[in-house]
């Protein structure tokens, strides 16, 4: 046994399907740099020790993404043309329709993909945002990573030239500004949906003009992609995208959100963004066996919360995590377990219950596939609402979860990201009291810019400043 | 140039005269969308912050917003939330463009930490999509809403017809001015040129309007300053803010000849009017919002925002290029690169200086590599 084979086995292959699909894991690993060193790092290092891979669904969950990896640089035979969006936007909702619409086209979310699995698996990121920053992505000028990796699968020819490059400017400038960069590089037809920031300091979130326009400029970018692509995206296609949206939503992140309102929760934080994100990213691959890993979880989840296991002891001090979880970074969530801290529901932004719940409840019933995308991304963006309404999901989640306390984590290359943070933890810190950490940490790509000693020892002193905080509360409440 | 100067060093008394009077002071925040015109007609009084160059100003925002946000924009924060600017303090509402994201967040701190009287000018990115303009058109008419409402007073057409042509003229003398340096030898330096340009926010726009005249045509027909040969400079890149002169200065002390900048909202864009076509914001909305991107916020920017700046190159007969880079502007950084090799093709020498309004913190290094590189470019020939 290899360590392509323990690699197999560890993300929830079985048997038979990994002995088929071992030629074409290592083709793609290799397409991805990733060397046979960084393949045995997975294995020892990364992924028993930052993700529950003693639950079966968690290892087919990470077999999912594995297998999304491999097939965006190793497209079927069938598959002639390439659509791209990228990470942060609802992919899943905006490619459906154009694989629906056309199954030789592949659909993906490279930027996502060399991040989560790339980096976050095998420590490889960096050898793609390092390809962008020889071709014009200044170092010096501290930008986003994730987007820089998108470029820098272009520049080292990783990805095929795409056929349509639809990135939304919605949450990210980066986004749009990276397509530019990849337009020149390889000619890559890019349009960018866009959605203008002008949105109400407070009250209503939606705003008529704003969401319409939107709304048309997402249907325009699927009009673009059928031009591109020599598709026809019909009312049916977005039904069924919209579909897959809900079945989501109701089967896998409520039941998951319920569970992890247990104490001590039954996954860890990495686990919570790996099992909800394909509804968010978008699945060449299909989801199928993305519902059948999470059956197999929520059974394992189900027993675990009635037994009363989690991955911290009982009464371990909570605190929210907010903003996008570092996922570049997935050693954060078991340094903060060795420190006595549970960080594991991470809320706003794509993955926050109160967001997403809130988001799903102002959009119930809308049946046009453009204007619930709209409605839904104004609620749930980085900087596409107001900071007020982002306090309050985000302390209305702390509150439901009993939080301790908040890391709202900075991201020094993502201007919303460590604008926002540092905003709601000031006012979270203000009207509830509560102690609040923003600390700099690189979401997508850990290239050790922000090393782990540094970052055990700011949150040992959370860590002490929360228990503290807790005593004293629970002290006067008794 | 004294007048104007002067002009500059009096606003906050001027500001706080008018407001002693009654009159609203509207500060603006962007990159030059929100029509000047608009605010006058509405009888309010517009103040584009466009101040910079101060490294204080960045280390008070450093109290606020993250380090790694624009330098520009962090010095907006430091002056709007320090409370040492008087120009900044005789603010009694903001007007930001929501069209690029440091505005925009620079808004939003400004917003969470002082609950400023604020409102959005929304302008979409996607200039080439067919609702874009109409969505520009709409901003512009709950901008006008606004101001109405802050000011209590209508906005009549005569009123707005009024300030379009009187900015229409002031327009048009930045440009024949400007113009006079596609000489070989131009009247007016660079240095001196951006200032007569950062004057344009800072000035009561009928009297701005007529020292403009005045320097026309005293400049007109007067012999340059410019010896034969001098390599023609262009800076491009990030806002030059009014009061960061280092680079600009350190050019012309190396001997080079600013002839031409783009600078994005450093300067007030000049290159165009407003056509006025029977219905009035519409006119203004044509005018400020044009179908191609005029910043790099704006997408697909293909050949059209790099063509901005060979065309220039062109038509000012520029010899060599300084990109100022701000630091955490990445839009720039990005842009610069494409630019660069635009200019390459062309055998336009290129070099960027980045600042985080720290230049002169390292002003003898700074000082070699503008030396060298005008030297360059007169070496290589490329003198005019």
């Amino acid at each position: 046994m290899d360590v392509y084979d323990e690699l197999m086995q560890l993300t929830g292959f079985e048997p038979g399907e990994a002995k088929e699909y071992k030629s074409t894991l290592k083709a793609g690993l290799q397409k991805w740099l990733v060397t046979e060193d960084d393949v045995r790092f997975a294995i020892t290092e990364r992924l028993p020790k930052c993700w529950s891979t003693n639950l079966e669904g968690m290892r087919k969950i990470l077999g999912c993404w594995l297998k999304e990896f491999i097939r965006v640089v190793m497209p079927t035979p069938e598959e002639t043309k390439v659509c791209h969006v990228l990470y942060p936007q609802p992919g899943m909702l905006y490619l459906d329709p154009i694989k629906r619409a056309d199954p030789s086209i592949q659909v993906g979310v490279p930027d996502c993909l060399a991040t989560l699995v790339g980096s976050a698996y095998f420590g490889v990121g960096w050898k793609y945002v390092e390809a962008a920053e020889r071709e014009g992505a200044a170092i010096e000028q501290i930008t986003c990573s994730l987007n820089k990796a998108r470029y820098g699968l272009h520049v080292l020819g990783i990805l095929p030239r795409a056929d349509a490059s639809l990135a939304f400017h919605t949450f990210c400038e980066d986004a749009a500004l990276a397509d530019q960069l990849i337009h020149e590089w390889d000619g890559t037809r890019t349009w960018t949906p866009y959605r203008v920031r002008d949105i109400p300091f407070a009250g209503d979130p939606f705003d008529a003009d704003n969401i319409n326009y939107f709304a048309a400029s997402l249907k325009e970018g699927h009009r673009k992609a059928e031009e591109w692509l020599g598709i026809k995206i019909t009312d049916e296609h977005r039904k069924e995208a919209m579909e897959i949206l809900g079945r989501g939503f109701i089967e896998i992140m409520s039941p998951i959100w319920g569970h992890m309102k247990a104490d001590p929760a039954p996954l860890n934080a990495n686990d919570v963004i790996y099992a909800t994100l394909p509804i968010a990213s978008a699945l060449d691959t299909g989801y199928d066996d993305f519902f059948k890993a999470n059956a197999i979880l929520q059974e394992e989840l189900m027993q675990m919360v009635e037994k009363g296991e989690g991955v911290v002891p009982k009464g371990t001090p909570r605190v929210a995590w907010r903003g996008v979880h570092p996922w570049g970074c997935p050693w954060l969530i078991p340094m903060c377990h060795e420190l006595g801290l549970s960080a594991d529901s991470p809320e706003a932004f794509l993955f926050g219950e109160f967001a997403i719940s809130n988001a799903m409840d102002a959009v119930g019933g809308e049946e046009d596939m453009y204007m619930l995308m709209a409605r839904l991304l104004a609620l749930i963006s980085v900087v596409g609402t107001s900071v007020d309404f982002v306090y309050q999901s985000t302390s209305d989640h702390m509150k439901e979860y009993g939080m301790d306390g908040l890391i709202s984590s900075t991201y020094r290359p993502c201007r919303a990201f460590a604008s926002h943070s540092l905003m709601v933890a000031r006012m979270i810190e203000q009207k509830m009291g509560l102690p609040c950490i923003t600390p700099d940490v690189d979401i997508y790509i850990d290239r050790g810019d922000f090393p782990k000693e540094r970052m055990k020892t700011i949150l040992e002193t959370f860590a002490d400043v929360v228990k503290k905080s807790k005593a004293k509360r629970e002290g006067v409440k008794q | 140039m004294e007048t104007l100067s002067k002009c500059i060093a009096e606003r906050p008394g001027e500001l706080k005269k008018l407001k002693d009077a009654g009159a609203k002071v509207v500060g603006t925040l962007g990159l030059g969308y929100i029509p000047e015109e608009l605010i006058y007609a509405c009888g309010a009084v517009p103040q584009r912050l466009i101040k910079g160059g101060e490294r204080q100003a960045v280390d008070e925002a450093h109290a606020y917003c993250h380090t790694a946000f624009s330098t520009f924009h962090k010095a907006q924060i430091g002056y709007l939330l320090g409370g040492k600017e008087p120009l900044y303090n005789s603010l009694d509402y903001l007007v930001v463009e929501a069209g690029d994201w440091f505005s925009e967040l620079a808004g939003m701190h400004v917003y969470a930490e002082k609950r400023m009287p604020t409102t959005w000018l929304g302008i979409p990115g996607n200039v080439d999509f067919s609702g874009a303009l109409q969505y520009f058109i709409r901003s512009l008419e709950k901008l006008r809403a606004t101001l109405e409402e802050l000011t209590g007073k209508k906005l009549s057409d005569e009123k707005l017809k009024e300030y379009i042509l009187l900015y229409n003229e002031m327009r048009s003398l930045l440009r024949s001015i400007s113009h006079l340096r596609k000489t070989p030898s131009p009247p007016i330096s660079g240095l001196d040129f951006i200032k007569l340009n950062h004057a344009s926010f800072y000035c009561e726009p009928h009297a701005y309007v007529d020292v403009l005249r005045s320097i026309y045509n005293e400049m007109k027909d007067t012999v340059g300053v410019y010896t034969a040969g001098t390599p023609r400079i262009a800076i491009f890149g990030c806002p030059i803010a009014e009061g960061d002169y280092v680079l600009p200065r350190l050019i012309e002390d190396a001997g080079g000849a600013i002839v031409a900048e783009e600078l994005c909202g450093g300067i007030r864009h000049f290159e165009s009017n407003t056509v006025l076509n029977g219905n009035l914001m519409e006119s203004l909305a044509a005018r400020y919002y044009p179908p191609y991107p005029r910043d790099p916020w704006k997408y697909p920017w293909g050949e059209d925002l790099p063509a901005l700046y060979t065309r220039i190159i062109e038509d000012y007969n520029v010899k060599g290029v300084i990109w100022y880079q701000l630091m955490y502007m990445e839009a720039f950084a990005y842009l610069g690169h494409i630019v660069g090799k635009r200019l390459k093709k062309l055998g336009i020498p290129m070099m960027t200086l980045q600042s985080e309004y720290d230049l002169e913190g390292r002003m003898e290094a700074n000082r070699t590599r503008v030396e060298t590189f005008v030297e360059i470019v007169r070496t290589s020939g490329k003198g005019a």
